[in-house]
């Protein structure tokens, strides 16, 4: 893989017609990639790594607590994790690969694992990838990604902050963080084209800016309680089993201070440390710079009909996934943010009234597939019991006694439940288990549920390390600007400012607000 | 004129109220005399039914009785052993029922089930615990019971056709040795992994084989307690470690090229 080469993309793509052009680069087309020594070492030893990973969690003796089914689903969820990371085989093959080994050792049954291509997470992403097809095909994706230039883009640093600020504004009305990702995807996309980045050649900003992106969808949510549904579960479970209710301002004013602080590291360290972008690939490469944007702006002259169309569609689904809540009492039912997805798709691919035709939408079906098999993996630990079981041996094997310092085991786990995120494919999965474990710990210990439960969920929306995490992950995967190495290698960066905010805000902060011991 | 009528106001309302009172005591009073003592359930505190299966498929099953509030002297309890054999009371203020010629019968049938014929013992107090075991040959037939994959389809249901409610029912098996579960099927009660934080069963390890109970609690009269799992032998057999190593093999030997550098770097 290329880091570098801005000059090279400089001349190739310094026309503004042929950077807007999306057309050039596909989502659903696969480009090969280059690779580096270490890269391509890594492919080479990773499917034996991955084969003998699986053999030896698939051999050794059935721990207690544990169904060999569960055993099956570990082993083989290990040797894909290794594939996935090392890529010896393209990310949708190991899928595939999962999927047939699930099967074939008896893991997961084959109408379960062939059911996950029907789950509303597939859904949501198709009609993502459709709706975005529209703002792209209608031009309306450019206007706004150009406007967006032309207001904050003079330098790369200032577009990434727009982003940031943007997510963390879009998370207090959109809970759905794939219906984020959706949003913005079309706008992502031509802005990495406006500096150089395409799938098929990717650079650093593009990969700062995509994976800036996912982090700030991510944990962009955390900062709200009704920013995803896992964090309105773990409210629940800290009323029912802990017996403290937490209410919106309680966790706002907690959680937001960590988000903006977590999204300025990042902002800061990402083009700097992570990927560091070089100087020309700080400001856009067009030929003429930020004024021949100003003037292709200009040109495409007042919003077309086919704009307006596509803006009026796209607004009818946002209004639905921000009015999730109302849609009982207005409509006496409620629209889930995938049916809201499917209505819009509907109307942008209808006859005459529509703005798309079937071929123009870009749906990169092989990163349906790969996450497929990421979900199919997922379930099946959870279904198995497996995930569960891991978790309480993990706790377990700390063995953490009563009369240990409470902020021995805040550090504990606060580390765990952030880290734990890179072994599994759902967030409401990770709270169900892990919430009502911290919350048993604490009273073990004698501890206030609150202490250890409120800041443990303030980690849930922390899915960042690898695609297979949450559904924004694979979305933007399907860009093809960055690699699972670069997504794991940012997202583990970034898991570790976490948890040292999380840490340091339970020292200071989080006393202040008496969610953690210490002040009177 | 007015001070009269004012008193045969009074006196109205003074009657009123006394009528209202004899109606409210005695109909108060008439009610309760047709309320049964039965009205308060029977209750078991718990009750722990578990089969323990052998190598040969003989089982022994146990039934261990805690009691609580029980009206009748007469204690029948859904039975798994039939037609069972060696019935014996090992613990408890209890003996089996008697037939008509006053010999013992352990077993008798309700509603075309096999039932533990209990009967409680004078003094027998909420708190006693009894316990009942028997021999249920050939429970398990390893070539009857056996699926794809190699698996063995096991599985156990209880019904509380007692008139108590049973506070905490515990349903369970212990797999014939050298099995264990592979997955645990449909249960009663029923688990979601994506709603519920806890199963209600434990998967236990004795030696070298799996111990299942499912747990269920105030399980009403009529109420059931099931489970349905899928079992196979511990040991994994070498298919898996050829292929594995075969194709590891393969693929170190076929995709060296991988390390060169692609064209035009």
């Amino acid at each position: 893989m290329s880091h570098g080469g801005g000059s090279a993309i400089r001349a190739a793509l310094g026309r503004i017609d042929e950077i807007l052009d999306l057309s050039r680069s596909k989502l659903s087309d696969v480009p090969e990639k280059q690779s580096t020594a270490g890269e391509r070492w890594m492919k080479y030893l990773g499917f034996p790594a991955g084969v003998a990973a699986f053999l030896a969690l698939f051999y050794m003796p059935t721990p207690e607590g544990l169904t060999t089914g569960g055993q099956v689903v570990i082993a083989c969820f290990a040797a894909a994790l290794v594939w996935w990371v090392t890529e010896p085989f393209a990310t949708y093959v190991t899928s595939l690969l999962l999927m047939a080994m699930l099967v074939f050792l008896n893991g997961w049954s084959e109408d379960e694992v062939l059911g996950v291509l029907g789950y509303s997470v597939i859904w949501l992403n198709v009609l993502a990838f459709i709706l975005s097809s529209m703002l792209v095909r209608t031009n309306l994706a450019k206007r706004i990604a150009l406007a967006m230039i032309v207001r904050f883009g003079r330098t790369s640093k200032w577009i990434l902050a727009a982003f940031f600020a943007l997510n963390l504004l879009l998370a207090a009305f959109i809970p759905a963080t794939a219906a984020r990702a959706a949003i913005l995807l079309p706008v992502m996309l031509v802005v990495a084209s406006i500096y150089g980045a395409s799938n098929r050649s990717p650079n650093n900003f593009g990969r700062n800016l995509f994976l800036q992106n996912l982090q700030a969808i991510d944990f962009g949510s955390s900062a709200y309680m009704t920013g995803s549904n896992a964090n309105l579960i773990a409210v629940a479970f800290i009323l029912s089993m802990g017996g403290s209710r937490v209410y919106y301002t309680d966790w706002f004013f907690a959680a937001l201070p960590v988000v903006v602080a977590a999204m300025i590291i990042s902002w800061w360290i990402g083009p700097r440390f992570v990927f560091r972008v070089p100087a020309e690939q700080q400001t856009p490469v067009v030929e003429g710079g930020i004024e021949r944007m100003q003037e292709k702006l200009r040109e495409m002259g007042p919003v077309s009909t086919a704009e307006k169309k596509a803006a009026a569609i796209f607004g009818m689904v946002i209004v639905l996934w921000v009015t999730d809540k109302l849609h009982m009492s207005l409509f006496g039912f409620e629209i889930s943010a995938v049916m809201a997805a499917f209505l819009g798709a509907v109307i942008a691919l209808a006859p005459k009234l529509g703005l798309l035709k079937w071929n123009e939408a870009d749906i990169p079906w092989h990163l349906m597939l790969f996450s497929c098999g990421a979900y199919a993996g997922g379930l099946a630990l959870n279904d198995t019991g497996a995930a569960r079981w891991l978790v309480d041996r993990l706790f377990t094997a700390l063995d953490i006694q009563p009369g240990v310092n409470f902020w021995v085991v805040y550090c504990i786990v606060i580390a765990i439940n952030m880290y734990s995120h890179i072994f599994f494919t759902s967030k409401t999965m990770r709270t169900l288990i892990f919430i009502p474990f911290v919350i048993a710990i604490a009273q073990n210990l004698g501890f206030d549920p609150l202490w250890l439960a409120l800041p443990a969920a303030f980690t849930i929306d922390w899915v960042i390390a690898l695609p297979i995490n949450a559904k924004p992950n694979i979305i933007l995967f399907a860009t093809g600007q960055y690699s699972v190495l670069d997504n794991l290698k940012y997202g583990l960066i970034m898991t570790t400012v976490g948890t040292i905010l999380l840490i340091a805000a339970g020292f200071t902060w989080f006393r202040v607000l008496g969610i953690t011991p210490g002040l009177p | 004129m007015r001070a009269r009528r004012v008193m045969i106001m009074l006196l109205l309302a003074a009657i009123s109220a006394l009528t209202l009172f004899v109606v409210v005591l005695f109909g108060g009073a008439a009610e309760a005399a047709e309320c049964p003592a039965s009205a308060v359930p029977d209750t078991l505190a718990s009750c722990r039914d578990h089969l323990d299966v052998a190598a040969s498929g003989d089982a022994i099953a146990s039934v261990t009785v805690v009691l609580g509030r029980v009206s009748s002297m007469d204690l029948l309890l859904p039975c798994s052993c039939g037609d069972g054999r060696g019935h014996v009371i090992t613990k408890g203020p209890a003996a089996f029922g008697a037939d008509a010629s006053g010999a013992p019968l352990p077993i008798v049938e309700v509603l075309g089930r096999p039932h533990w014929n209990l009967r409680l013992l004078a003094g027998a107090a909420p708190g006693d615990t009894i316990v009942a075991e028997a021999v249920v040959p050939g429970w398990y037939d390893a070539d009857a019971t056996r699926r794809e994959f190699g698996v063995h389809a096991l599985g156990r249901s209880w019904v509380n056709s007692t008139p108590a409610v049973v506070r905490r029912m515990e349903l369970g098996l212990s797999l014939p040795p050298g099995l264990l579960v592979e997955r645990v099927g449909a249960t009663t009660p029923g688990f979601n992994a994506n709603r519920s934080p806890e199963p209600p069963y434990r998967i236990l390890r004795e030696g070298d084989r799996d111990v299942f109970v499912i747990t269920t609690t105030d399980l009403e009269p009529s109420g059931r307690s099931a489970f349905a799992l899928e079992a196979r032998p511990g040991r994994r057999g070498p298919m898996a470690l050829a292929v594995g190593v075969l194709l590891a093999a393969l693929y170190l030997l076929s995709f060296r090229d991988v390390l060169k550098p692609e064209p035009g770097r």
